[in-house]
This record gives C-alpha cells, sequence and structure tokens, in this order.
C-alpha cells in the first residue's frame, strides 16, 4: 500500500514540473496581449 | 461590478485599495509600475464586486506601457477589465494637476466619483478647496474627502457607490482628442484642461509657501554626497537586522520540523512512504520554510521605505550615477525591484522607452541579489563565517551578506558598461519623476506587503519544491543493481563488522546513498564542479536549483536526511559535519565563499529565463544571458575557491 501511495506521488511530483516546465517556456498566454492583462478574474502570478 | 480605481502615481491609491479590500486582494500577472496587478473585492449589499488597481498615470496620454495599459482599459469597453465606475484618487494638495487626468476619464463617459485623498495634508498646507467649484465644472459628480491612512471616507465611498452607476455623465472639453495618436493634438487637449481647471481658481486662501519639512530633508537625503552615503548606511542596517532579528524565529521553525520528522518516523508504520515524508518531504519543505522570517523582515524593511517615500528619493538620486553605465534612472525601479525577484523587475523595465537602456537593464537585474538567494546566502554564510561582532557592534555574518548584495550591484553596473559599448545607440533616454512628500509609513500597509511576499515565497517556490523532494528522495533511495552488491561487499568488509551499530548504520547509508541512482547522476557531473570545491551531493543541488534557487536548500536538506538516517540533526548541523573520503571537512571557508559567489552571479532561474525571452522576444537573449552568467558565476567561483583553499 506505502508503495502505491510513494508511486502515485513520484508521478505526481514528475507531472507537475513537467508541467510547470511546459508552462513557463511554451505555453500561450492566457492575458490580454496588449496590456497583459489576465482575462480571468483567477490570479496566475509569477514567481 | 467593476470598479477602477484610477489617478496619478503617489495620490494613496494603494492605501485607498487597502482600505476598501481589506486582506481580500490577489496579486496577478500585470505588468505595471509595480507589475503586480492588484485585484480585490468589495462586498456591497451582500454582492461582492471586483476592484482593480489601476497603474498610477498623469494623463490618458500613454508615455510608457504601464501608461498604456490604462488607456486600455479605460478607452476601450470591449477590455476584459473595462471598469463600470471608476474611482479617481487625486491627492488634495495638488488638485489642479490631478484634475488633468480627472477631467479625461469625466470625458470618457465611465460613472466616476472623485476621491480628495490626504485631506489633511491639504489643510496642513493651509490650502482650501473650493468644493462647489469643482462641482461646477464638472457637474453631476460626487465628491468624497477622504483619508485613507487613517481609513477615514471607507463608509461613504460604499454608501455611495451604487447610486452612481446610475448618474448621467456630461462633457467637460469633449473625448475627441482622446483617442487621436497625434502628440500635437494630445498636447492641446492638456493645455486646454489645465487652463480651463486653473481659470476655475479652485484654491484658495494659500498661506504663504514656507520650507516644507518633506524639502529639508530631501536637502539632506539627496544630497550629492550624504545621500549616497545615508543610502548605504541604511542598506546596512537592513542587513544586520535580518540576522539579528531573524534567528529566534529560525531556530524555533528548524527545531519544529526536525521534531516533526522524528515524530512522523515513529508513529508511521515503516515503509517507503514513511521513508519519503520523513527523510523527503519535511526537511525538504522545512529547510526552505526556515529562511521565511528573513525575507518578512527583508520585506518588511523595503515596504516601510516606499511607504515613508525614501525609495523615491533613491530613484532620484541613482539617475546620476547611473548614467555613465548606460542606464538612466528609471532602470533603478527594475533593479531596485530584482531585490525582491528579478521577473518583476525584468517586467517593470516596460517603463523605460528606450529600447537600448531597456534591454541592458532586463539583461543586468538578475544580477542584483532576489529573495531567493537569501536562503542560500544566509545558510553558507552560518555555516562558514564566524557570528563575531566587528568594533563590539558590527554582524560579520551581516557584513558578509551585504558585501554579496554589493557584489551583484557592481556586477551588475560593470555587465551594463560592457553592453552599453557592444550594442548600438539610437536615442537617449530622460527621467522624470515626482517625489511625494515624506509620511509616517501606515503600518497596515507594510503588514500587507510583508504577509502578500511571504505568502507567495510559500506557495510558489514551496510547490515546487515539494515536487522535486519528492524526486530527489526518489533517486537518493533507490539505485542499480551494482548498488545491492556494493553493499553486501560492505557488510562483508572487517570495516563494518569491527565497527559500533550507529557507525555501521552510518556506513551502509553512506555507501546506499552513493551508489543509488542520485549518486550516479552526481558522480557524472563531479568533475566538471570538483574545480569549484563542490562535491556530488552539491552538484545535485546546484543541478535542482536552476528550478528556483532556494531550492538548493531544500536539495540538500533532502540528500542529507537520506544519507545519514540515523541521525535527526538540524541541515546546519548535518553540513558542518560532512566529510570527503578523505576526511576532510565538504564546507571549509573556500567552498562556502566560491558557492556564495556562484549564486551572487549565476542564472539559477528558470521563471526569470522564461520572462526575458517573453520580454525580448527572443531566445537570443536569455541563452546569451544565462551563457554570460554560468561563465562569470563558474570562473569567479573558481578563483575563490583555489585562492582561498
Amino acid at each position: 500500500m506505502q508503495n502505491a501511495i510513494v508511486l502515485l506521488l513520484l508521478i505526481g511530483a514528475g507531472a507537475y514540473l513537467g508541467f510547470r516546465f511546459y508552462q513557463q517556456f511554451f505555453a500561450k498566454k492566457s492575458s490580454c496581449s496588449s496590456c497583459g492583462v489576465a482575462s480571468e478574474p483567477k490570479t496566475n502570478h509569477h514567481k | 461590478m467593476k470598479i477602477a480605481l484610477v489617478g496619478n502615481p503617489n495620490t494613496g491609491k494603494s492605501s485607498v485599495f487597502n482600505m476598501l479590500t481589506g486582506l481580500r486582494q490577489q496579486v496577478g500577472n500585470f505588468p505595471g509600475v509595480t507589475v503586480d496587478l492588484r485585484q480585490g473585492t468589495l462586498s456591497l449589499d451582500h454582492t461582492q464586486h471586483t476592484l482593480l488597481d489601476l497603474p498610477g498615470t498623469y494623463s490618458i496620454f500613454p508615455r510608457s506601457s504601464e501608461e498604456n495599459v490604462v488607456r486600455e482599459v479605460l478607452c476601450n469597453p470591449t477590455h476584459p477589465s473595462h471598469p463600470d465606475l471608476v474611482l479617481f484618487v487625486a491627492d488634495a494638495a495638488q488638485i489642479e494637476r490631478n484634475l488633468l487626468f480627472f477631467s479625461q476619464v469625466y470625458d470618457l463617459g465611465i460613472p466616476v466619483v472623485l476621491l480628495l485623498n490626504m485631506w489633511d495634508r491639504a489643510l496642513a498646507k493651509g490650502l482650501e478647496l473650493d468644493l462647489q467649484k469643482i462641482t461646477e465644472l464638472f457637474p453631476g459628480i460626487t465628491i468624497i474627502q477622504t483619508n485613507a491612512r487613517v481609513k477615514l471616507g471607507k463608509n461613504r465611498i460604499l454608501e455611495r457607490l451604487a447610486s452612481e452607476l446610475s448618474k448621467p455623465t456630461q462633457s467637460f472639453v469633449g473625448k475627441e482628442a482622446l483617442s487621436s495618436e497625434d502628440a500635437t493634438i494630445q498636447q492641446q487637449d492638456a493645455n486646454l484642461r489645465l487652463e480651463k481647471i486653473r481659470a476655475a481658481q479652485l484654491v484658495t486662501n494659500k498661506k504663504q509657501e514656507k520650507i516644507s519639512f518633506s524639502t529639508k530633508l530631501d536637502r539632506l537625503l539627496t544630497h550629492p554626497i550624504w545621500g549616497y552615503g545615508i543610502f548605504a548606511l541604511i542598506l546596512m542596517i537592513i542587513f544586520q537586522m535580518i540576522f539579528t532579528f531573524a534567528s529566534f524565529p529560525m531556530d524555533f521553525i528548524d527545531a519544529q520540523f526536525v521534531h516533526l520528522s522524528s515524530w512522523i518516523s515513529e508513529v508511521l508504520p515503516e515503509g517507503q512512504l514513511s521513508k519519503l515524508i520523513s527523510q523527503g518531504l519535511i526537511p525538504g519543505i522545512g529547510g526552505v520554510l526556515v529562511f521565511v522570517p528573513q525575507i518578512a523582515i527583508l520585506f518588511f524593511f523595503i515596504a516601510l521605505l516606499e511607504e515613508t517615500g525614501y525609495l523615491s528619493r533613491v530613484v532620484f538620486i541613482m539617475d546620476k550615477l547611473m548614467r555613465p553605465f548606460g542606464l538612466n534612472g528609471k532602470s533603478v525601479v527594475p533593479l531596485l525591484s530584482s531585490v525582491a525577484c528579478a521577473i518583476p523587475g525584468v517586467m517593470s523595465a516596460r517603463t523605460i522607452s528606450d529600447p537600448k537602456e531597456r534591454l541592458i537593464t532586463i539583461l543586468v537585474a538578475p544580477f542584483m541579489s532576489c529573495s531567493a538567494r537569501i536562503p542560500v546566502y544566509t545558510l553558507l554564510i552560518s555555516l562558514v563565517i564566524p557570528k563575531t561582532y566587528l568594533f563590539g557592534f558590527i554582524n560579520l555574518q551581516g557584513l558578509v551578506l551585504f558585501g554579496l548584495y554589493t557584489l551583484g550591484i557592481v556586477f551588475a553596473l560593470l555587465t551594463a558598461i560592457l553592453l552599453n559599448l557592444l550594442l548600438s545607440k539610437k536615442q537617449s533616454g530622460f527621467h522624470i519623476m515626482e517625489l511625494p512628500e515624506y509620511k509616517a509609513p501606515r503600518m497596515a500597509n507594510v503588514g500587507i506587503t510583508v504577509l502578500e511576499k511571504a505568502k507567495l515565497f510559500i506557495t510558489d517556490a514551496g510547490k515546487i519544491i515539494v515536487a522535486i523532494s519528492i524526486l530527489l528522495w526518489a533517486l537518493a533511495s533507490y539505485g542499480p543493481n551494482s548498488r545491492e552488491q556494493q553493499l553486501q561487499q560492505l557488510q562483508n568488509t572487517a570495516q563494518y563488522q569491527n565497527a559500533t551499530a550507529a557507525a555501521q548504520e552510518e556506513l551502509y547509508a553512506a555507501t546506499a546513498l552513493s551508489g543509488s541512482y542520485m549518486g550516479q547522476i552526481g558522480k557524472a557531473i563531479e568533475p566538471a564542479i570538483s574545480p569549484l570545491g563542490y562535491d556530488w551531493k552539491i552538484g545535485i543541488s546546484l543541478l535542482t536549483s536552476f528550478a528556483a534557487r532556494e531550492v538548493f536548500v531544500g536539495s540538500l536538506a533532502t540528500i542529507y536526511a537520506v544519507g545519514d538516517s540515523a541521525s535527526n540533526l538540524r541541515l546546519l548541523d548535518r553540513m558542518k559535519q560532512e566529510t570527503k573520503p578523505n576526511g576532510e571537512k565538504v564546507f571549509t571557508l573556500a567552498t562556502g565563499l566560491s558557492l556564495l559567489v556562484f549564486y551572487v552571479f549565476a542564472m539559477q532561474c528558470m521563471a526569470t529565463l522564461a520572462v526575458v525571452k517573453r520580454e525580448t522576444k527572443t531566445w537570443k537573449w536569455p541563452l546569451i544571458q544565462l551563457a554570460y552568467m554560468g561563465f562569470v558565476a563558474y570562473l569567479s567561483a573558481f578563483a575563490i575557491f583555489n585562492l582561498l583553499s
């Protein structure tokens, strides 16, 4: 059981880091192209 | 309903925003003066409304990117952030100048409320404003006197908001010129408005002008010699405070994580999950959270200086200094922002109109020591610099920290000179700024800034650190089949069999770590980093800290926790005990200083590279930046290590 949870956590951690990398370098912007204001009220603060 | 806070810079917009939203606010990705887009919620008659804090600007005609944002949001009704109502914050003591922009917003036809803020300052200056005349000049508007610093006027604003939406708007001079891109038409529009405002003689009963307290103080703080000396002294005091005040909460947090780790390993049934939590996650997270007090203290002082109006003086005095380096005073804002984080720093370089000066600012900003470097700096300083006092009162560790920040600044300026020579000159920029009056800091605003920054540090960096800690733990805990053979061979050696139980456990953990996947990767990169004095464990942490610099500390904490499962020591103590195979200490003064210098110069930040790529719209500059900073870091670290060894 513990091994299964560890495996899930490992997959989750790897996927999250991959997603962050993609988001940083390749994802399209979800904000207004002229001024950068997010089109959604949900914010997306940079590091 | 969307409500926008609009006004000139330094009119207390942020105070009004904080007064109306309290802590119900978020920071977004808005490339403005302070880069952050602040959005908050405002509760009115059980309905939530969005309050947007737009960057301060003197008119609707943009001179820079952030002023363009204001124009775009206000003039374009299809813009996602176009407001239903504008709260225009004006400095009551500078009403005529503030009404120029107000009249333009008024002419756009958006319902607008005029908040005469800092009313007390106008009174103190002996100014009397004729509100009747203002109402005659702008028929139909509502004027509310506020003093947001002491939360005066909040109820009056809330009471009037709903009724303002239905008010018909009229024209001041018309909105035809507002959409014009022609500089002459824009100038004519501004002149016409100012003439009309001045002709109305809104300000009466002016007292005899006296030399204000601000002017007297400015004579000292912006003095061509004393100004710089005082600034350097203030910085030095801040760095001293970071070490002096943070030690108690840091020790406390550190101890709690050590206890938590030990408690988890006792409570959970033995297995991989228990090990992952106690040796991977908790040391990784704790290793970084322990630095929150220092980050909070740094931001407390930065916010305090900003609140008092002193930071504007810093920008002013630095303008002269910046010129020989191919920069101008406006570069100081991005560079100072980079002390917090290079990303808002790089983004706020949009305020610089000259492309060359903007590019130079973007390229040198990451040399400024950001808050993510604090955990690395303070850990290594605590490790290799003795806690002694020079002349009985100057903390040596604080002095070294000050020196690292200075080193970053010096190198940023030297690089700027180099780039200024290499890049072709197109046009010369100029810098116009207003020095706000000095005022007592509003502690609520300081508190909100500190909370905001600490929260961002914990949540944003925290998620990456958790993910990396999990992966590092796995890489350090598992290994190829050859590791099992190594462990069996170890158990057959006389050294192992003759050792005590504790020593056996230590030997076993060290061999297991060395043979793990992480050990293999680390040893593969060891030849490249050993000339700098680093072993493979430091090498692994250097690699992972490319995600974010503070990950270096979390990674070391995880690696040492796996390699030393027998004891529950603090990271600092583990690092002090760490030895090479020949018995020498890993973290000597030479290694420590070499690592410190490496982190001053190296571009160890994936997010900054991404933002530089976005801002320069090419991969060329971030790659040049990565290579140049990496080269400088490697060379300096190599030189320091070999000089001190």
